[in-house]
């Protein structure tokens, strides 16, 4: 018991001396702290640091001042302090200075006194660790709950003791694996040394990263533990776009920022600067965010395009903070620059309303989001209504959001009052619309329609455009009509189909002018090429794949077209228009079938008055090239002759009929001179043959067909060796005119060469027994009979 | 200092050569090396036309497109276009010229690269477009009928590049003729340059065509070759027919004769066989002629050649050394045929002959019954340039033969043999130095040991001198007595450039060299030579030549002629 006693008191006693100890220990490190943290200790703490862990300085200050037994000032001092803790940390500091005091009040460390922060870093380095494993799921609903500035505001920091505040870091790099480092400058400086209830700082920093960004900032601020208010100028260049911005931000219960960023966008060769006033609200609660006027003359060659009006309004989930109800509003501007009837501005506004609601956590996480949209306006360039509305259900939103539901329903119905409008919107641009289109007036309607009633029943859409354009001679009216549906569910489309059906109701159009001589080089020869590169490039095998092949679903698509009336074709060589049907199936596999039909109307061949029976090009489902079918009636009062227009497109031939039956000379012989061919003379008989033979080669094609046919042809020559041909036409009684395909100075092979009329030139080999061979040429007159 | 004037200089001279055109049209300004000049037609496609309200004041992105196609038609092709919305800007851009020629999968019988006038041709569609068919009409001549070729014209190089796909090769066969019902179609066949089984080539059936037109049976006559997509080939004769009567008055000129003039009445197609008859009158300041000729096809083969030629020709001479009538009657039985590079024809007959000579060594009238016969073999290709002479040849071998007793009074054989051979040298295309070699020889055999008899008139003796032969002498200087020679040596060559001048003009060397006898088979030591320049227009209406040559004489005889300067001109005779 004794030997118990005797225990118990020498513990009793160990544990009061342990205790003493302590609290003599404890009380000496608080009164004289720099016993034990003092530059020597740490010196020596560090040779039990970690070896990556390297520390040095030139000087290191640490003084303690007791103001009150439960207050300490320390004011630490050092120079030259760097720090290494490779790879992750790798820093110096040339001066740091901070004068701070605390107390301990309820055992708690309490800030008394901030008078003095002076932080001046040289570099600092920093490895940003690798990302951890997977946290647990969380949602993809963003938090955009925004609280007020004095909830983060730290409470024991008392402004009215905080004194000077200088903190430089002149390099700071952040790195991070496979990307470049990120290069931050900063410099915080208070401006007002004076202790007061509000700290006034200025702010400039400088951030970069390669090939990413590169951004300034430049403010004067002011901190209240209420609010934080900054004024200053901003800089952000990414890419091609950079901007340049004045910000003003105050943040108190609710967040102010407003902004006028400056950012340029390269528009074709022009460069446009735009400086929109954006300004938003953050709260809590709601989300605002308005975007100022925007206008551009440079987008647009025809006039100037703004935006205005433009802000998104959310109210944010009380609990989750995510935006559950949003309201969106734009407005297009477009004005002219060339006065348009009836317009002056058009506006054009969008407004769209979405609804998103949230239930379940985690995986079980499933967003429901329905909303209303609508697009109008209502000019003399377009008016009319679409307006979409849908409900869609997202499941699984933490880990792989897949939609699970979806409705959608979309009409739109559009009216351009009146195409001159746009025919001047696109006047001065790549996309003009050209002659002989743009002198057509009228209106171009639109209706369409889509639905998806659920996300494993099709979508379907249906779309109406009607034409009812005209002009002093021309006429467009059309009606066309597209249906697209689709296969497979609408997440994992696997195809779209498109179905388009036009009809040509009653169309009438004028040929480019053209004149009794060689008609221009219409479009630019595509023989011709920069290089070789360009010709490899241009075969198909090594063309880049067509838009088909770059959609992740396969889509076909079918295009009929049909006239209810003949197309109308007028020409100023001609006296008759060209009544041209039209009746054609094109599939997204190149297929094209049907036919292009001239029909049946009086035409004038050689000034003959003859009847084009018909001139059908048809198209066959297996050839590229399709195929050529007409015939041209002629008939006087002895001879019914048909000129037959066989072959293909490419390799045109003509072929001859009559009744009675009369060879293709007789024929041409009746046809160029109204003649038979006993009554010619020899320079009608030579023209004849000429234009025979150059029909023959297929020399003689459509166009000179047409083209020479409302002409008086007074001869014609043909150079079988060039296969080139010339036509010497009467363009009144005193007036001739040499016309044909570039007949080439070489001359032909020929032994009697016709001048005109009974005119030659004769070369033979003469022959006699006297001289030697010599070639004789005589200019000689000539009649047969 | 020295380097900056020479640059400031260089730079002025620059800016002086090569001043800025500008071309301004409705709202359109054009600035570039030259002035462009647009044609009716594209005016109106590029400012409208008040005859065609809906192509009036057109996009300037319609025009722009119409503006590439009417620049590159000009050889501009990278011209850029900047477009305001008042107005359409565009910088010529440098004119392209072409500058090289490729031909792929050429067949190894056709050298393209022969080609000439390749470079710095506008570099323009249609200039591709002649050159493709230049490729074509090759292949057509090489014995493709079918040929295609795909041409692409490389901007930046200049270059154009043919890939040629000749297709298969081809040989004659059968052709279709088409167009006469009044002719035997076989009878066509007398005059083809072709014949089944040899290689194809375009020109035969140009030559043939030509035959026929010579014959004056038809007005018109081509071939048609249709090419199928299975490749098949068909060729097919179209012709026009003619009157059957032909009259023609002819014009003519040269130094020698002066004015020529000939008329002709023909009568073609006198029976089925296509007999016929033609007369003809000829005269100039030197001779006269009348002529009948009738030429009977007998064979019942009426592909035949084989034909009865029977003539009759009065003819009056004035040279400088004779006056001369002569009277001709005779028949000769003809035939022709046709080889793979030529043609051939042979004609033998009895002839009967008066000759008056009115002014020369002595009057006189001599009487003679000759068997006369002739053989002719002329290639294709001098058939095909015989108006513009540049390739092939032509060979002739003459022989008549008089017996004593037979109206004649003594035995005089007479032997001539002629050539014409002219190369394209280097076989450039289109030629560029064409060489001419001709020549004849002649002589009389008479009876062992008679050198010379004076039943040989002189209008069939020869002489030398003149266009025809020896340049630098005059017509027929040669010899220097009125006798004519009896034995002739004659040689020529011509050396002419094609296009080394511009307006078709063709400068030309030659060199002319004979050796004569006075007697039979037997050559004088003299040597005549005449070297000389000359001057070849193949104008539009036919060959004008202008010669000049000096004659010089080797071991002349002391009483010979003295050769001086010569000078010709004529109007469609060729070398």
């Amino acid at each position: 018991m004794k030997i118990f006693k005797n225990i118990l008191l020498t513990l009793s006693g160990l544990i009061f001396l342990l205790t003493a100890l302590l609290v003599t220990v404890l009380l000496t490190v608080w009164f004289y702290p720099s016993l034990i943290i003092n530059e020597d200790n740490i010196k020596k703490a560090l040779t039990y640091a970690p070896t990556e862990l390297q520390a040095k300085w030139r000087k290191l200050n640490i003084e303690f001042e007791n103001l009150r037994w439960n207050e300490k000032r320390v004011h630490l001092n050092s120079a030259e302090l760097c720090v290494d803790y490779r790879p992750l940390l790798s820093t110096c500091a040339p001066e740091i200075k901070i004068d701070i005091s605390f107390a301990i009040e309820g055992f708690k460390p309490v800030l008394t006194n901030l008078g003095e922060v002076n932080f001046h870093i040289s570099h600092l380095d920093l490895e940003l660790p690798e990302k951890s494993e997977p946290q647990e799921p969380t949602s993809l609903l963003p938090d955009l709950r925004l609280p007020s500035f004095a909830s983060l505001f730290p409470r024991v920091l008392d402004l009215k003791k905080l004194g000077g505040l200088n903190i430089t870091l002149e390099q700071l790099r952040l790195h991070a694996k496979e990307k470049p480092p990120l290069l931050v400058k900063a410099r915080l400086q208070r401006t007002n040394p004076a202790p007061s209830e509000q700290v006034e700082f200025s702010v400039s920093a400088e951030a970069s990263q390669e090939n990413s960004f590169a951004a300034t900032l430049a403010a004067q601020g002011t901190l209240n533990p209420q609010s934080l208010s900054v004024h200053g100028q901003a800089t952000l260049q990414a890419g091609t776009l950079k901007i340049q911005t004045p910000l003003d931000l105050s943040w108190s219960e609710i967040l102010n920022l407003k902004a006028q960023p400056e950012f340029q966008v390269q528009v074709q060769k022009l460069t446009e600067r735009f400086r929109p006033l954006i300004s938003l609200n953050w709260s809590k609660t709601r989300l605002e965010l308005h975007a100022g006027p925007l206008r551009s003359k440079k987008i647009w060659l025809g006039g100037e395009l703004g935006l205005s009006d433009c802000y998104i309004v959310s109210d944010l989930h009380a609990d989750r903070g995510f935006p559950s109800q949003a309201k969106l509003n734009c407005v297009l501007t477009a004005k002219p620059q060339k006065k348009i009837r009836n317009l002056r501005s058009v506006e054009t506004s969008l407004t769209a309303e979405l609804h998103l609601r949230s239930q379940g956590t985690g995986t079980n996480e499933l967003l429901t989001v329905s909303g209303i949209a609508g697009l109008q306006g209502e000019t003399a360039f377009l008016t009319g209504k679409i307006s979409a509305q849908g409900r869609a259900e997202i499941k699984d939103l933490s880990a792989n959001p897949q939609l699970s539901k979806a409705v959608f329903d979309l009409t739109a119905n559009l009216k351009v009052p009146d195409f001159v409008v746009w025919k001047d919107l696109f006047e001065k641009t790549p996309y003009a619309i050209p002659a002989p289109l743009h002198v057509l007036k009228g209106e171009v309607l639109l209706h369409a329609e889509a639905h998806l009633p659920d996300l494993n029943s099709p979508l379907s859409a249906t779309a109406q455009v009607q034409t009812r354009l005209s002009s002093q001679t021309q006429k467009l009216w059309t009606k066309t009509e597209a249906t697209v549906s689709t296969t497979g569910a609408i997440p994992q489309l696997t195809g779209v189909t498109v179905a388009v059906q036009s009809t040509l109701e009653d169309i009438r159009l004028e040929a480019p002018p053209l004149r009794l001589e060689p008609p221009p080089q219409i479009l630019p020869d595509k023989r011709f090429v920069l290089n070789a590169e360009q010709v490899a490039s241009s075969k198909p095998e090594t063309s880049a794949p067509a838009l088909k092949d770059k959609l992740p679903f396969t889509l076909n698509w079918t295009v009929d077209v049909k006239t209810a009336k003949p197309i109308l074709i007028s020409s100023s060589l001609l006296p008759q228009n060209i009544p041209v049907a039209v009746d054609l199936h094109i599939e997204d596999s190149g297929l094209m079938k049907g036919s292009v039909a001239v029909q049946s109307f009086p035409f004038e061949i050689f000034r003959k008055k003859a009847v084009v029976k018909n001139v059908d090009l048809i198209f066959h489902a297996n050839s590229r090239v399709p195929e050529l079918s007409g015939q041209i009636n002629y008939a006087n009062p002895e001879v019914d002759i048909r000129i037959l227009l066989l072959g293909n497109l490419e390799k045109p031939r003509i072929e001859f009929e009559s009744d009675p039956p009369l060879n293709r000379q007789q024929i041409v012989s009746v046809l160029l001179f109204n003649k038979s061919l006993d009554e010619l003379n020899e320079e009608e008989v030579n023209s004849t043959a000429s234009m025979s033979r150059a029909m023959s080669d297929g020399a003689f094609g459509l166009f000179s067909l047409l083209f020479l046919s409302s002409t008086p042809i007074q001869s014609v020559s043909y150079n079988p060796v060039t296969k080139s041909y010339t036509a010497r036409v009467r363009l009144d009684d005193s007036t001739t005119l040499s016309m044909g395909s570039d007949f080439s100075e070489e001359r032909q092979f020929t032994v009697r060469r016709r001048l005109g009329g009974p005119w030659s030139i004769r070369t033979e080999l003469r022959q006699t027994d006297e001289r030697p061979d010599v070639v004789l040429t005589l200019l000689e007159w000539l009649k047969r009979f | 200092m020295r380097f900056f004037w020479l640059l400031l200089l260089f730079s002025t001279f620059f800016a002086i050569t090569t001043p800025a055109e500008t071309t301004s049209l409705c709202g359109i300004r054009i600035e570039g090396a030259e002035k462009i000049e647009f044609s009716n037609t594209e005016r109106d496609w590029l400012c409208g036309s008040a005859k065609s309200p809906a192509w009036q004041n057109m996009p300037n992105s319609q025009r722009t497109l119409f503006l590439k196609g009417f620049l590159q038609s000009r050889g501009y092709h990278q011209s850029t276009f900047t477009a305001t919305p008042d107005s359409l800007h565009i910088d010529l851009g440098p004119r392209s010229t072409l500058q090289s020629l490729e031909v792929h999968n050429a067949p190894e019988e056709w050298n393209w690269r022969k080609r000439r006038y390749v470079k710095d041709r506008p570099f323009t569609p249609a200039t591709l477009d002649e050159i493709t068919n230049w490729a074509r009409r090759r292949l057509q001549e090489h014995g493709y009928p079918c040929p295609q070729v795909e041409a692409q014209a490389l901007v930046l190089d200049e270059k154009f590049d043919l890939n040629v796909l000749p297709g298969p090769a081809y040989h004659f066969g059968t052709i279709t003729t088409v167009g006469e019902d009044n002719l035997n179609p076989a009878i066509l066949d007398r005059f083809s340059a072709f014949f089944p089984g040899a290689p194809f080539d375009i020109r035969l059936l140009e030559i043939t065509s030509n035959r026929v037109l010579q014959e004056d049976l038809y007005l018109s006559t081509y071939y048609d070759i249709t090419c199928t997509a299975q490749g098949d080939v068909e060729i097919v004769r179209r012709m026009i027919p003619a009157k059957p009567r032909l009259l023609t008055f002819g014009l003519g000129f040269d130094s020698e004769g002066g004015a020529l003039f000939r008329s002709t009445l023909k009568q073609a197609r006198l029976n089925e066989t296509a007999d016929n008859l033609e007369a003809s009158f000829f005269a100039s300041l030197l001779e006269q002629t009348l002529t009948g000729k009738h030429r009977h096809y007998f064979s019942s083969d009426l592909t035949s050649r084989l034909h009865l030629l029977s003539s009759a020709m009065i003819k009056r001479e004035s040279e400088s050394s004779y006056e001369a009538m002569t009277y001709q009657l005779g028949t000769s039985l003809a035939f022709g045929w046709e080889a793979l590079p030529y043609s051939g024809m042979a004609q033998l007959g009895p002839l009967i002959e008066r000759t008056d000579i009115m002014r020369g060594p002595e009057p006189y009238q001599i009487d003679a019954l000759r068997i006369a016969g002739e053989v002719n073999l002329t290639s294709h290709l001098y058939e095909y340039f015989l108006t513009n002479p540049q390739d092939g040849w032509s060979v002739t071998l003459n022989a008549s033969s008089q017996v004593q007793g037979a109206i004649s009074k003594a035995n005089i054989h007479r032997v001539t043999l002629r050539h014409q051979v002219i190369w394209n040298l280097n076989e450039w295309d289109p030629p560029f130095l064409i060489l001419g070699w001709r020549g004849w020889a002649g002589t009389f055999l008479l009876p062992d040991g008679v050198k010379d008899s004076d039943d040989i008139p002189v209008t069939q003796r020869f002489f030398l001198g003149g266009d025809a032969d020896l340049r630098g002498f005059a017509r027929k200087q040669l010899p220097a007595s009125d006798n004519g020679f009896l034995t002739v040596f004659y040689q020529g060559l011509e050396l002419r450039a094609s296009d080394i001048l511009p307006y078709n003009l063709q400068p030309l060397i030659f060199l002319d060299a004979a050796k004569a006898g006075i007697f039979a088979a037997e050559l004088d030591s003299a040597i005549y030579y005449s070297p000389g320049v000359g001057l070849r227009w193949g104008s539009p209406i036919g060959t004008i030549r202008g010669t000049v040559g000096r004659g010089f004489v080797v071991d002349r005889d002391p009483s010979s002629i003295n050769p001086g300067y010569q000078f010709f001109v004529s109007f469609g005779k060729e070398f």
